[in-house]
């Protein structure tokens, strides 16, 4: 693909209708990013319909701006009541809400939008740039590539949050077993369904993240009624100081390729590369004590990651016609619905509409740091409502957001248990990160292990001849070893500085 | 005095129920019409019903929304709906997914229970392999399939796309070894990929890489051959009796009055008729042909059924009884 | 028991216990696809490592001190019992009232006695709720048997 061809461009740069759309779907997908339970995909979905009654650039424009300022909305939320908008803002509650516990939420909030911002614009412009060269990478991911990515992302359960290693493994088995339940992919064999047919098609992830987090923090706050409440105060939003800003700049960097090559890949989104953003912030950092106890760092990473996938998650959507993301399915049902067939032709055949897409997603991402800052004063006011009243309204939402998924009361049960369960696990030493962590990872690991041994006729040595599996195998070593090597180097330098 | 008013309770009971009913032909649709699916926001089936409802808000002069039932194969879908009054407010969006749960005896409905009203899509499976494969036709696969099994990428154990592979695989005498994967946009990267040898894929899935020459189509999975892919002949011709389709439409249950079915699929067809669905039909590259009216549809999804019964029988995953 | 991991830890293996029983009620794989991997593999290999992680947690907690961790507050068990009820409650009344219940439950549960503020909340919430996802983005909210009957 050649350079931006300013004749198809600029009439679309310059177009009212679609900034007037974009500044709307900006707002609206924040708003319904920061509801926990409102996906941006839902909300993509109900407007469907609507949006056949424009052209199909502005259409599609609306959309993807709902679909990158969705994605940063959700962090409103996990940093100041620690209820993740949604699901790939739930790596950024491990150090957002510390954050904002300490009397920090304006400095996290700053943080979030300007890695968000600069996460998203730096995949957008890989998907201008290399969309159909980069779509490529996509063919050379079979189940045993996606076999060894889930395995080095489950290297990182130990590591990843502090203090009890056991206790976090044992809570990422925890997130692998709920992931089994319903029909097994490769046999057709019903588990644990307990004969409800809900259950058939294993158990929603939202739900559970809106329960292990909200309602496990319902009760935390019930716990510490009696207490001194940490007010969390947001005294005043603004972009981060340069010190932060330097502090963050390379975790920035990181996350956004890690975020737009995890959305590069087929059906695997946000969340996945907001862990993965997550763990890299802390594998890197100088001080990886201080995660999970408000690191910027550990706000960075996952904001940048998670709004690149945005970006690369468009690119075999609109070069393949095949999902990056669960969003993007949406955006293709769009796509399709206005009589357009994604695939390699498309950016021939449709220039316009590329530069729509490329312009809408561009002046979102820099749009929702201009809303993002201002309006966190507004969001700001959530923590002047008094506690008996905040918490009630939170639930409520939690509520309505895990039935209006599938709009099933059995995802509203599933809430309410991942819930009680969460505060018990809590209680005990258990975080939830690696529960979520091994729920996102549990049927890819599980599924790509099947689907490869097929592949492999049952043979493990198949593995042995696919090298980007390997690569990702040797990765995953790695970050076990280097682990328990700092950990014993720790021990033997403490040790000796303890008897000098 | 107790018994008389007992009595005319009783008279009137029926008399009202009448008397309502009546009320309501003439002002049928008199609230929102539900369209439930199975599918989550995104998927064929959900995008069918969105496009179709975009226009029969307007056909019928009444709110429609697409309520999604997900999970159990349509087994949810099916519970909600059986649920809801017969009264022709509540329509189920179906596909061959449905008919197969049914034939294992899965949910509560009976193929009895069924009632066509209009077909939206028919989408018939293409089989087809890389374009740099070696296998050049049916019967190279079939072929390839006796020296070592076949890799056979499909969407579901107990799909439409698993029965059809295994069916043929039967009926041929060959070796097929399924691959399932969670949705066609996976099997083409798939076999984009090498990972997998063959598949049979709806023509919506992959006719960009057919068309690219990415994919070498091998047989249309039907009796007549598409009009998109004139060259590719059908298993009927290839002496195969394998016919399966990725078939959408919409259905209401036994019991709904039938002037008011009446009313729906002249609404529907009208609906699909329109700039708006033919559109979508294009932009997926389905042919305009799969929108239908009751008695197609009521006949098609009947021999879908039986079907589907027979295949689930024939590779032992019911018992015919 | 010198520390509570030592009671987790045994939790945990009955837990292990119960999960791999359940898979062993498992349906047979049809036979044609019996060569996969069997779907009792992953879960119970889940399983038996978590059993083993929870075996290294009982060992290391017998020999830590146990440090008493604070009583649950009554207002964790009567807030939860409100999660509960609603949960049964919005199959007979409806979503919305059970909202509003919450609205008046949850606050007065927590020592909110300003009654002006409890009203609000029990009509502004349920109704907020309303207008934004059904009104705005057509979301149908369960009626409840309750209404059902009545009507």
């Amino acid at each position: 693909m050649g350079l931006p061809a300013l004749e198809y461009a600029l009439p679309v740069f310059t177009d009212p209708l679609v900034i007037g759309l974009v500044i709307l779907g900006t707002i609206a997908g924040v708003v319904v990013g920061a509801l926990p339970g409102l996906s941006s995909s839902m909300a993509i979905a109900l407007l469907l319909p609507f949006s056949l009654y424009l052209d199909p650039v502005p259409a599609i424009a609306l959309l993807a701006a709902l679909y990158c300022a969705g994605t940063f909305g959700g962090s409103i939320t996990a940093i100041l009541i620690n209820a993740p908008g949604a699901p790939p803002a739930a790596a950024t509650a491990f150090d957002g809400y510390p954050m904002a516990v300490k009397g920090e939420a304006g400095r996290a909030l700053g943080i979030s939008a300007i890695a968000s911002s600069l996460g998203g614009i730096f995949s957008v412009v890989v998907l201008l740039f290399a969309a159909p060269f980069l779509a490529r990478v996509a063919y050379s991911f079979g189940p045993p590539e996606y076999f060894a990515l889930a395995v080095f992302g489950l290297s990182m359960l130990a590591s990843i949050s502090g203090e009890a290693p056991i206790k976090n493994l044992i809570g990422g088995c925890i997130g692998l077993l709920i992931a089994t339940i319903g029909v097994d992919l490769t046999t057709g064999v019903e588990r644990f369904t307990f004969s409800v047919p809900e259950l058939y098609e294993g158990i929603h992830f939202i739900p559970v993240l809106i329960g292990l987090f909200a309602v496990t923090e319902l009760l935390t706050q019930a716990q510490n009624l009696g207490q001194k409440r940490h007010s969390i105060r947001v005294s005043a939003v603004k972009l981060p100081s340069l010190a932060d800003f330097r502090r963050i700049r390379s975790t920035i960097l990181r996350s956004s390729g890690i975020g737009t090559f995890i959305g590069i890949l087929p059906a695997e989104g946000g969340t996945m590369a907001a862990m993965i953003g997550y763990n890299e912030a802390k594998r890197w950092s100088d001080e990886p004590e201080k995660f999970g106890k408000g690191a910027i760092e550990g706000v960075a990473g996952p904001e940048a990651a998670n709004n690149a996938a945005t970006g690369g998650a468009m690119v075999p959507t609109l070069a393949l016609g095949i999902p990056g993301s669960a969003t993007a399915a949406v955006i293709l049902g769009g796509l399709q619905v206005q009589g357009l067939r994604p695939g390699p032709y498309l950016f021939d055949e449709q220039p316009a509409l590329l530069y729509g897409i490329f312009f809408a997603m561009l002046l979102s991402n820099a749009l929702f740091l201009v809303v993002g800052l201002a309006g966190a004063k507004l969001f700001s006011r959530i923590s002047l409502v008094p506690t008996t009243l905040l918490w009630p309204t939170v639930f409520a939402l939690c509520f309505v957001g895990a039935y209006g998924l599938e709009q099933s009361l059995v995802d509203v049960w599933i809430m309410m248990i991942a819930g009680l369960a969460g505060y018990v696990l809590k209680r005990y030493g258990f975080s939830p990160a690696p529960i979520i962590m091994g729920l996102v990872l549990g049927s890819l690991v599980e599924t790509s292990l099947a689907q490869s041994m097929i592949i492999f006729d049952q043979q493990w040595t198949g593995f042995l001849a696919r090298p980007i599996a390997l690569v990702f195998f040797a990765l995953a070593a790695i970050s076990i070893l280097s682990g328990s090597i700092r950990a014993l180097l720790g021990r033997v330098l403490s040790r000796s500085g303890g008897t000098a | 005095m107790k018994i008389r008013a007992f009595d005319i309770s009783v008279l009137t009971v029926p008399l009202v129920l009448v008397a309502s009913a009546c009320l309501a032909q003439d002002d049928f649709p008199s609230r929102p019409i539900d369209v439930i699916t199975h599918a989550s926001p995104g998927g064929g089936t959900d995008a069918t019903a969105r496009a179709m409802v975009a226009g029969a808000r307007e056909a019928l002069d009444v709110n429609m929304a697409v309520v999604p039932r997900t999970g159990g194969g349509g087994v949810v879908a099916m519970n909600y709906v059986n649920n809801r009054p017969r009264d022709g407010h509540t329509v189920l969006a179906i596909t061959p997914t449905h008919l197969f749960a049914i034939a294992r005896g899965q949910g509560p409905l009976a193929i009895e229970d069924l009632v066509a009203v209009a077909r939206a899509t028919d989408d018939p499976l293409v089989v087809m392999v890389r374009a740099d494969s070696p296998v050049q036709s049916l019967g190279d696969l079939i072929e390839l399939g006796r020296e070592r099994s076949i890799k056979w990428g499909t969407t579901q154990i107990g799909g439409v796309d698993h029965v059809a592979g295994a069916i043929l695989a039967q009926v041929a005498e060959t070796q097929l070894s399924v691959v399932p994967f969670s949705g066609g946009g996976e099997i083409v990267t798939n076999l984009m990929g090498r990972s997998i040898d063959a598949a049979g894929l709806n023509l919506t899935e992959a006719l960009d890489q057919i068309q690219r020459g990415d994919f070498r189509a091998l047989a249309v999975m039907s009796e007549n051959r598409l009009p998109v892919i004139p060259d590719v002949p059908t298993t009927v011709e290839l002496g195969y009796d394998v016919v399966y389709s990725t078939v959408r439409g919409f259905l209401v249950l036994a019991g709904t009055p039938e002037d008011r079915i009446d009313i729906l699929e002249a609404g529907m067809l009208e609906a699909m008729r329109q700039e708006g669905y033919q559109n979508y039909l294009a932009g997926a590259g389905l042919d305009p042909s799969g929108v239908a009216g009751r008695e197609v549809w009521a006949a098609q999804l009947q021999r879908l059924y039986d079907d589907a019964r027979q295949a689930m029988i024939d590779l032992g995953i019911i018992d015919p009884d | 028991m010198r520390h509570s991991d030592v009671s987790v830890g045994i939790v945990l293996l009955a837990l292990c216990a119960l999960i791999y029983w359940l898979t062993t009620g498992f349906t047979e794989v049809p036979a044609m696809l019996s060569q996969n991997v069997p779907p009792t593999f992953f879960p119970r290999l889940v399983v038996t490592i978590v059993a083993a992680l929870s075996v290294v947690l009982i060992v290391v907690g017998l020999r830590k001190e146990r440090v008493p961790a604070p009583a649950v507050s009554p207002a964790v068990f009567v807030t939860a019992g409100i999660v509960i009820a609603a949960g049964l409650l919005v199959e007979w009344v409806g979503t919305l009232p059970t909202l509003s219940l919450i609205a008046v439950a949850l606050p007065l549960a927590w020592g909110e006695r300003r009654l002006p503020r409890i009203g609000l909340l029990a009509v502004g919430l349920p109704s907020a709720i309303y207008v934004i996802f059904s009104v705005a983005l057509g979301i149908r909210f369960p009626a409840g048997q309750l209404f059902n009957w009545l009507t």
